[in-house]
């Protein structure tokens, strides 16, 4: 799949200094082992302004509310904030890749 | 696995270790103690850790046996701090990464001081996370949980 321009990955949990940064590393990582090129960003949830983004990945918390934002947003939901396995293979998944 | 300098020189001897806790706000608050001590932190700090867990719930439990207690840079933080608390017993957060053995506090001035250390934290988190917490919770004194970070994170 030809992508021109960087795919835009949002890491949404909590207050956006702790646990998103560390989720945005792992993430990093994942982007690397799948090859990709992306942009990892790190945003609070707020209920008024959602970040656009072409995959969030985020906690099952706030799940429900992203996707009620965004009925189409494609979502990675983890539950442990290391595991960037996992995260790769959602993103394959995702990109058909 | 590249050194973590900042992250240990920014923990230094600010570590704990006790048996059990009666609950998951006990163990915070021993967590913040430390941060407090280090004069890096007022002492509200610790009450905004309390509610920060009560705000993200279960998620401060952040991978399997690990937490990271934290509260906003208003909430009180003077400075980047962070400390090391093993919990021998385990202590439950209503998480899928319960129990939590091992809690990591951390304090900001603001929202980008403490980047490279909890970027640092992460990578140690990822690639030594399980092993971290198998160690730490059979340490036997606070000198031991020093020196197995140190030993893990090189």
């Amino acid at each position: 799949m030809e992508r021109r321009k960087p795919l835009k990955i949002v890491c949404i949990c909590g207050l956006g200094i702790g646990s998103s940064f560390i989720l945005a590393e792992t993430v990093r990582k994942a982007v690397k082992e799948v090859e990709i090129n992306a942009r990892i960003e790190v945003a609070d949830y707020s209920s008024s302004v959602l970040a656009d983004a072409d995959i969030y990945v985020t906690n099952v918390s706030f799940y429900e509310k992203i996707k009620e934002r965004k009925p189409h947003a494609k979502i990675i939901v983890v539950t442990d904030y290391t595991n960037h396995k996992y995260i790769a293979s959602e993103l394959r998944k995702i990109l058909s890749l | 696995m590249e050194k973590i300098a900042n992250l240990l020189a920014t923990l230094g001897d600010k570590v704990g270790l006790v048996e059990k806790v009666k609950d998951w706000k006990e163990a915070v608050r021993l967590s913040g103690e430390f941060l407090l001590k280090d004069g890096c932190i007022e002492p509200r700090y610790i009450d905004g850790m309390i509610k920060t867990c009560e705000k993200l719930g279960p998620y401060i439990a952040i991978c399997p046996g690990v937490a990271i207690p934290h509260a906003r840079p208003e909430d009180g933080a003077k400075g980047v701090c962070l400390s090391l608390l093993v919990v021998k017993n385990g202590v439950i957060f209503g998480s899928h990464n319960d129990p939590v053995y091992v809690l990591i506090a951390f304090s900001t001035p603001d929202k980008k001081s403490h980047i490279k250390v909890i970027q640092e934290l992460a990578k140690l988190l990822m690639e030594k996370s399980r092993e971290l917490v198998e160690y730490l919770k059979k340490a036997k004194s606070e000198k031991e949980i020093m020196k197995i970070v140190e030993k893990i994170s090189s």
